[in-house]
């Protein structure tokens, strides 16, 4: 298990995240989102132990991870932008794991001809999606028990999203807990059981990805007077007014908000499917970074 | 750490190979290829002293190649986040590159011993093949200095830039020192002759203490390769023992970068535990870059051209010193703190030439 305590970390006299307490429960695929600048990067860096916190610790399986190579050889880091030297290929970055890892030539070489790769071109002259598709190869290889993700799905296009859920699903069903940094939320739904959201330096909001849209309805109402916002008796994370049409986000159960929205006399009440993506915009629409 | 100690010392094979190359062509080459204009002594001699130079080319160039993985925020993410301890991954490379360098080097060297060895058969000179072993033993010793000294400036800095700009600091630190002290430490004589209209007439004469060439971290290398390959061919050397003073200062010099190479050494490790990855490819704050070096060399380098170069030559080193201070802001615009860095230690120093001038 990941476990996250009183996290913070700053860079110079800039603070990116304040007291972050977060678990991530082994076996689990956490979805972590933000919007740009949040600090997910930084979280995974952490995570990881590329980076030190400044206070707070994170411990994985009961030990501190930096500098702590045992458990680091259980952590696969793939950051939104991977390095590679000028004439490196494929087989040279396997090498490179093959010295760390538990690393799955078999797996590697599956994964190479779904993708139609080739482990011993450079990889400089590979497009972005194909580097991306390589580094998720090797990734995959690797067999972490516990994979940080960063921006995993950029520049993959659909068939081989499909191909990475596989092995995340794959590698789920090993124990293996992921967390993956994305603004792809639709792709994240489909293969995340949980998820935090980072915001003003701290989780502002995380559990279970079906829990928490069971927590969460949206209406499209139309009243025959003015109604605004303070007159609703709700838990609203967002509220938009077209005239008469009021479309809402509020918090709490479904149909004690349908109830008490019905109570007001509204000439259609009408409720809306969310998933993840909707239920992020309107927490972060609402704090006003959307406009 | 054994396993990734060996992968990295097989991906050290191109830099060999490469350094294994160029050292064969300036070495082996011209020792082999009969002239009849030069002697096979003074053949010998050049040979070593260029193979000299290509070994301190190595010592400075290689911290470069084996410390690239801490000057690029990618690289960093991706050795950062491997399992292995900074200090082990720190080690592995400057081990693996000061091996690399040294076995290119024992390899040509031992070529060339062959083709030496070959040819003076033919020569009833007093060769001495001891004095040969010599300039290898010594090459060795002073090339790990120069390269644990370029690896600690290299490894002070977070970028490419600023990681070069302190290995050239490294190189002339204890030069401007030298010739500060240089200008100081003389002694004038004051004689009286008799002219050429036979009335008396008075001349200075100046004694200098300091020999500030010796003081540059690859000059004990270049003068110990000289002096033994010179012996070697039962020759004298140019620079061992043309005098007192200068036998002083290269004994001063030998001692100082020797103790210089084990604190570097020691330096390095103990620094990198501190080090923090998100300072990666930032402006380079080390104490041991442009903080200490600009106001050192503004204030040296003022006081020395107020007395050997002149107002313009003045001038023109105190722009040098505030370009250099804007590279290391990055800006124009370098602020009040690096401002004061720069201009404090120039005033400084003109004064103290000033002073010089007068007094000395």
């Amino acid at each position: 298990m990941i476990e996250i305590d009183n996290l913070c970390k700053s860079y110079g006299d800039k603070h990116v995240l304040d007291h972050i307490n977060l678990n991530v429960e082994n076996g689990s695929v956490l979805g972590l989102v933000g919007i740009n600048g949040a600090g997910k990067s930084t979280l995974l860096r952490l995570t990881c132990g590329v980076l030190k916190a400044d206070e707070g610790n994170i411990t994985i399986d009961g030990e501190d991870v930096y500098e702590n190579e045992k458990i680091k050889k259980n952590i696969f880091f793939l950051p939104d932008d991977p390095y590679y030297a000028p004439n490196v290929a494929g087989k040279d970055l396997a090498a490179l794991y093959r010295q760390f890892y538990s690393f799955d030539g078999g797996v590697f070489n599956s994964y190479l001809d779904t993708f139609s790769l080739d482990a011993k071109k450079p990889i400089r002259n590979f497009s972005k999606g194909m580097k991306r598709q390589m580094y998720i190869s090797l990734a995959l290889a690797c067999k972490p028990k516990y994979l940080l993700l960063d921006e995993a799905f950029d520049g993959l296009d659909p068939l081989a999203r499909l191909e990475f859920k596989r092995g995340i699903i794959e590698l789920q069903e090993q124990d293996t807990t992921v967390i993956i940094a994305s603004h792809s939320l639709r792709e994240l739904e489909d293969i995340c059981d949980s998820f935090a959201i980072l915001d003003n330096l701290k989780v502002t909001s995380y559990g279970k990805i079906d829990g928490a849209l069971e927590k969460i309805c949206k209406l499209q109402v139309v009243f025959e007077r003015d109604v605004e916002r303070q007159d609703m008796p709700l838990d609203i994370v967002n509220f938009e007014k077209t005239g008469r049409v009021i479309k809402l986000v509020a918090r709490g159960d479904r149909q004690a908000i349908i109830a008490a929205v019905t109570a007001m006399n509204p000439l259609i009440i009408d409720e809306i499917p969310m998933d993840f993506e909707d239920m992020f915009i309107a927490e972060v629409e609402d704090k006003g970074y959307l406009k | 750490m054994k396993k990734y100690f060996i992968y990295q010392l097989k991906r050290s094979a191109i830099p060999f190979g490469v350094m294994l190359f160029a050292a064969l062509v300036i070495f082996i080459l011209p020792l082999s290829v009969p002239s009849q204009w030069y002697t096979l002594e003074s053949r010998i001699i050049t040979a070593y002293t260029y193979l000299a130079i290509g070994l301190i080319a190595a010592c400075i160039l290689m911290p470069i190649w084996a410390f690239r993985y801490k000057m690029n925020k990618r690289s960093a993410d991706l050795y950062y986040s491997l399992p292995i301890k900074r200090h082990k991954l720190f080690f592995i490379h400057y081990i693996t590159g000061f091996i690399s360098v040294i076995a290119a080097y024992t390899i040509v060297f031992l070529i060339g011993l062959a083709v030496v060895n070959i040819q003076q058969a033919s020569y009833t000179a007093s060769f001495s093949l001891i004095n040969l072993l010599w300039v290898y033993l010594t090459s060795v010793a002073a090339a790990y200095a120069i390269y644990s000294v370029y690896s600690f400036a290299f490894t002070r800095a977070n970028n490419y830039i600023d990681g070069i700009i302190f290995m050239i600091f490294a190189t002339v630190a204890l030069l401007v020192v030298a010739l500060l002290l240089y200008i100081c430490a003389i002694k004038k004589e004051t004689i009286v002759y008799e002219n050429s209209k036979g009335e008396l007439a008075t001349r200075y004469a100046r004694t200098y203490y300091i020999t500030p060439e010796y003081f540059m971290p690859f000059s004990p290398l270049y003068i110990l390769s000289n002096h033994f390959s010179a012996l070697a061919v039962g020759k004298k050397s140019y620079y061992f023992l043309p005098s007192d003073i200068d036998t002083a200062n290269l004994i001063v010099s030998l001692c100082l970068y020797a103790a210089l190479s084990v604190a570097c050494t020691v330096g390095m490790f103990v620094l990198e535990k501190r080090y923090k990855a998100e300072d990666c490819e930032q402006n380079s704050d080390s104490i041991f870059g442009y903080k200490t070096m600009i106001p050192l060399i503004m204030f040296t380098m003022c006081a020395y051209l107020v007395n050997e170069g002149g107002v313009l030559v003045v001038a023109i080193a105190l722009v040098a010193g505030y370009f250099l201070t804007a590279i290391w802001r990055r800006s124009l615009k370098i602020g009040w703190k690096a401002f004061l860095l720069y201009a404090v230690p120039s005033v400084l120093g003109i004064a103290a030439g000033g002073i010089i001038y007068l007094v000395i």
